[in-house]
């Protein structure tokens, strides 16, 4: 008995030990352990460093390799920390785990994210149109329309903005998902199945559009004009956002220096963007920089977009409870920059 | 006679307290999950754990239910199983295949060697994207990765149970002049057939392990699927529980192997353990 005692406390201690191990995956309620500053009483509190995560192909990069964000924040002796992703759910991975400050990428990871207690909330946008989402087909394939995916393989990334993108093209077809073989892809992924042949179309959002139609991968079959504005927020984390709003001002700042620089030189812009998804800049000009949009307000389209989104994630019970999608974004900070 | 009655009554003896004395383990054996259990239900309810990251015990129950109630648990199950039960039978047929060849025969085993030493440190999931490459993202490619998984335990346990004939049987046998086939089929499977199960014991594992790597990258069923896409929808609790059910399910298939062996390898004691 009393070994077996002994092994128990043992087993216990053990647990707890490991658990304070892995820091960085067991986080305390509050948040009270920061590992973002040391300085968390003075109201003009500075972080030492602004963790900037994005999708790759958007405007961040330009941002980056403009160094709009270090012009703003390194004469206060503040960093930047760069991370790129392929797709959302990573970053609200990344949030959760305090990893990241703000990120820009697709409303439905976000919302779903917000929605189930991972702390973010969307202060600006960074993209949003109705050209942005597209159903691409193979190169030499017969699809004309949404209508002709019945029985056919088509590859999304689960999680992202594609997702909703399929179900609304299979609704406005009169389709069901069970009417389609669908495959669960990383946008990478779906670009090799497509080209391979192993599916035979793909929902796919930029840059991955453009990608695909350059590496002549496959053909777009149409947009999302008409089904849904893609909405795509500017992301911070609640922590950050409570600690130093000041900073959120001016990453919209730095933000939008970059959007109207990005206008201004469509050219070296698109050279950027075809360095980083190693295809032409023609393509890019065309594909990405010309499309994009010129500011990061939170439009009525945007908000719109957002209420859109939760409606298909709440009705399809990929969240479970009810949330206040008003809850999700909020533009006082966009205002205290004369942003919007 | 009475001599007799009675050595029958103390085997059966023995073998009552052996069972007794089995079953005396359970308690103490479920005491440590219990009390894991309890310690992190109480720390999830505390907010020392985020739910985000591991779901109270209760969140992960309440995911269950759900799952079996909708049947995406036991459908996507099955799935994976199937496709295990592919993969395995022919990573098994070829390993105990190859394996006899290369145990009885030295030849063999040198001819292969280089091969067999080069092809075998490659990891399953670096394989995967070769596999996916010559034959697609269908069943085929997922099949042929757990039976590449299963084939290499299998085939090194069939070859040192093969080669772990006892000489003494092989002598008595040459004594008695009898042809190769018979003492393979009499003496040398049969002596071998203990590491063989050990192998497809191992083997089978190892299968259940690739199918949910197979699953990960380009699927849209299966448990590895359930899993992947509930990790992207942010729903830790139905990932958690497809996670667990993989550890249920390959404690459900190495127990019954067990059984089958036992009953196969009766004269074996070593089995018994």
């Amino acid at each position: 008995m009393k070994r077996i005692i002994s092994l128990v406390l043992v087993t216990i201690l053990g647990i707890v030990l490991f658990s304070g191990c892995g820091t960085n995956e067991i986080v305390a309620k509050d948040s009270k352990v920061s590992r973002q500053t040391k300085e968390t009483s003075n109201s003009a509190a500075k972080p030492e460093v602004i963790r900037i995560g994005s999708i790759i192909g958007t405007i961040s990069t330009i941002a980056k390799e403009q160094g709009f964000f270090e012009e703003e924040f390194n004469k206060d002796g503040i960093k930047v920390e760069y991370q790129s992703f392929t797709s959302g759910p990573p970053i609200t991975e990344a949030f959760i785990s305090n990893k990241l400050d703000i990120a820009t990428y697709g409303d439905q990871p976000a919302i779903v994210a917000a929605a189930n207690g991972a702390g973010v909330k969307a202060v600006g946008s960074f993209t949003g149109g109705y050209d942005k989402l597209a159903l691409v087909a193979q190169i030499d394939s017969d699809i004309k329309s949404p209508k002709d995916l019945k029985g056919k393989k088509v590859g999304i990334t689960v999680g992202t903005v594609v997702q909703h993108m399929l179900y609304l093209y299979l609704d406005s077809a009169g389709l069901k998902p069970e009417d389609v073989s669908i495959v669960n892809l990383q946008p990478n992924d779906l670009i090799t199945a497509l080209a391979a042949k192993n599916i035979d179309a793909a929902v796919t959002v930029e840059p991955f559009t453009t990608v695909i139609l350059a590496k002549k991968a496959g053909k777009q079959i149409s947009d999302s004009t008409g089904l849904k504005y893609m909405a795509g927020p500017i992301v911070a984390s609640n922590d950050f956002i409570t600690k130093y709003p000041e900073i959120i001002n001016r990453l919209l700042k730095a933000y939008d220096k970059a959007k109207k620089w990005e206008e201004q030189n469509k050219d070296k812009a698109s050279e950027i963007l075809a360095k980083e998804l190693n295809i032409p800049k023609e393509v890019v000009l065309a594909g990405i920089i010309s499309k994009d949009t010129d500011n990061v307000k939170i439009t009525e389209d945007v908000s719109k977009a957002f209420e859109q989104t939760y409606q298909f994630l709440r009705s399809s019970n990929f969240i479970k409870k009810d949330y206040d999608i008003k809850s999700f974004y909020d533009v006082q900070f966009l205002k205290a920059a004369g942003l919007q | 006679m009475a001599e007799a009655k009675s050595i029958y009554g103390n085997q059966l003896r023995s073998k009552q307290i052996k069972i007794l004395t089995k079953l005396s383990h359970y308690p103490a054996a479920l005491i440590v999950p219990i009390v894991i259990l309890i310690f992190w239900e109480i720390m999830s309810r505390n907010g020392y754990v985020k739910a985000l990251i591991l779901p109270a015990p209760s969140g992960i129950l309440d995911a269950y239910i759900e799952l079996i109630k909708s049947g995406r648990l036991f459908d996507n199950l099955l799935i994976s199983i199937f496709r295990v039960a592919q993969g395995y039978v022919v990573g098994a047929v070829l390993g105990v295949a190859v394996g006899i060849l290369i145990g009885l025969f030295k030849r063999v085993e040198i001819a292969f060697s280089i091969v067999l030493g080069f092809l075998r440190p490659i990891p399953i999931i670096a394989w995967m994207p070769v596999l996916i490459l010559w034959m697609g993202i269908d069943e085929g490619s997922k099949v042929a990765v757990i039976a590449i998984g299963s084939f290499w335990p299998i085939l090194i346990n069939v070859v040192s149970g093969i080669r772990s004939v006892d000489d003494k049987y092989l002598e008595v046998a040459y004594i008695f002049e009898k042809n190769k086939i018979q003492i393979l089929l009499k003496i040398v499977l049969p002596s071998a057939l203990p590491s063989i199960f050990t192998g497809l014991r191992v083997g089978i594992g190892i299968a259940w392990m690739c199918v949910v790597g197979a699953e990960l990258i380009a699927s849209a069923s299966g448990i590895g699927y359930l899993i992947m896409s509930s990790r992207e929808m942010l729903q830790p609790d139905i990932m958690f529980a497809g996670v667990f059910s993989i550890g249920l399910i390959g404690l459900l298939i190495d127990s019954s192997l067990r059984i089958i062996e036992k009953r196969l390898l009766k004269w074996n004691s070593n089995a018994n353990s």
